[in-house]
């Protein structure tokens, strides 16, 4: 073999360590990232549902809770496919957004994309839509802009404001923006006020709330900083029966602390890895939602995965005096 | 010049030629893999696994012509400094260019709806031009390093009596 030339030193240098740095770092970031995205667009689902067929009754709820389906991918068409075929076996009447509506892109130019396309069957059938704010529909930190994106959002659903409370049957809802400033930041007290008092005037068998951000997680953003110590107590002392979250693409369910139930809801359209908290009693990293029937003093939930799958059940007694 | 090509050379080719293809259809399986943990059946990303699959089947062949039987009259060690260095190049473009082709191209779930071929047509083209890449900088690697090499083989090529008129 003849001598090596200085070039050809430098370049089989060169050519095995961009192989290694190529390899080892830039695709070992990039596989991941294909695989927590939900790049590849879908063909809406087909199924036509039976209009508001749904039970109405003063003792009885059924309602679905899902959150980050805003890619308008193959992944949010499973899932949207999936609450359909749960309409069909069980129909609801509401679903709660648990935010992040709409990924990739502003609302306005993709509100069909990624809500209408997916949904249409619930929403021909007449199921109306409560949406909580997500981090993705405006930005972690409000900005002139992210107001601007979620007052987009709030009218294109129909939505009254970012933080309000509705009440459906057995059970009142009461929904958070939970970004900064605001419920989480410095200046939270005059929203942590509505909420308390929002909490205090609810005279309804059931209360749950619905916020994007979760006040427990074992996922890959964790637990949101502060929730636990400013929220969590409020929720103890107005005895809330269940707070839906989303932001982790996951689900998971705590024990009760203090009374309270906290369910992730987050696999609308990604999936995210899960671990296990000293709360966790339940967890699946999936594309998924929750379905949950409330009848009298009982509530009871399933999350399903996008192939029908029962990933976990549980069931909720109605607190004492209520 | 000595090339060094034996069994040791083809198995080596072989090798290379898988990496290339591996590179080109991981990311077409990343999506189904976590896909199917999430609870979607692998058959919603059917299209553009095959697609990749084509694709990387191609680039395999080029790449062990590249690498074994191609110019013997490279050195061995230039030959797979730039098989090595288009490669580094490969990796990152085979996954980022079709994450960032589907990423950019806002309207096309829209359009997606109404036709099917639209997504693994902006898959398959995006992955293209990952291989153009690949081919691209191999070539580059190969000229810079064997300079010499490459005149002589541009010398041998042109036709036997042609002229070639110089200024000055």
């Amino acid at each position: 073999m003849p001598p090596l030339s200085r070039r050809q030193l430098l370049a089989a240098g060169l050519g095995a360590a961009g192989t290694l740095a190529a390899g080892g770092g830039l695709t070992r970031q990039l596989w991941p990232l294909l695989g927590r995205e939900d790049l590849l667009p879908g063909a809406e689902p087909r199924l036509t549902l039976p209009a508001r067929a749904w039970p109405e009754a003063a003792d009885r709820l059924t309602f679905a809770a899902v959150g980050d389906t805003g890619s308008g991918g193959r992944q949010a068409m499973a899932v949207a496919e999936r609450m359909a075929a749960g309409y069909q076996e069980s129909p609801y009447g509401l679903v709660t957004h648990l935010g992040d509506l709409c990924y990739y892109g502003r609302v306005e130019d993709r509100f069909d994309d990624v809500f209408v396309r997916p949904v249409r069957p619930l929403i021909d059938a007449g199921v109306r839509f409560e949406l909580a704010i997500g981090n993705h529909d405006g930005a972690l930190h409000h900005s002139d802009e992210s107001l601007t994106e979620i007052d987009a959002e709030l009218r294109l659903l129909g939505t009254p404001a970012r933080n309000y409370t509705t009440s459906h049957g057995p059970v009142d809802f009461s929904y958070l923006d939970s970004s900064t400033p605001g419920l989480l930041g410095e200046d939270s007290s005059a929203q942590l006020e509505w909420l308390d008092d929002a909490l205090a005037s609810s005279t309804n068998q059931w209360k749950v709330v619905c916020m994007h951000h979760p006040v427990y997680s074992a996922g890959a953003h964790g637990p949101t900083p502060h929730a636990e110590d400013v929220l969590a107590p409020v929720y103890a002392r107005r005895a809330v029966d269940l707070v839906l979250t989303g932001h982790d693409h996951h689900y998971e369910r705590t024990r009760p602390v203090e009374g309270v139930t906290y369910v992730v809801s987050g696999g609308g359209c990604k999936t995210t890895p899960v671990g296990r908290s000293r709360y966790t009693v339940a967890a699946a990293s999936a594309l998924q939602y929750l379905h949950v029937d409330v009848v009298g003093d009982r509530l009871t939930g399933r999350s399903v995965r996008a192939d029908g799958a029962v990933l976990d059940r549980f069931e909720l007694r109605a607190r004492e005096g209520r | 010049m000595t090339t060094g090509i034996g069994t040791a050379g083809a198995v080596a080719a072989v090798g290379y030629a898988a990496a290339v293809g591996g590179l080109l259809v991981a990311p077409a399986l990343v999506l189904t893999s976590a896909g199917d943990r999430g609870g979607v059946s692998p058959a919603c990303t059917a299209d553009v696994v095959a697609v990749s699959a084509a694709i990387a089947g191609a680039a395999a062949v080029l790449a062990w012509r590249r690498a074994y039987a191609g110019d013997r009259t490279l050195p061995l060690v230039g030959r797979w400094s730039a098989a090595l260095a288009a490669l580094g190049v490969l990796a990152p473009l085979a996954a980022a260019l079709p994450a960032l082709a589907l990423r950019t191209v806002a309207w096309l779930p829209a359009e997606a709806a109404t036709r099917p071929w639209l997504t693994p047509a902006v898959w398959g083209a995006s992955l293209g031009l990952a291989v153009l890449g690949w081919v691209g900088v191999h070539r580059a690697v190969r000229r810079w390093l064997t300079p010499a090499a490459h005149d002589r083989r541009s010398r041998a090529r042109r036709p036997a009596g042609s002229v070639r008129y110089r200024r000055g």
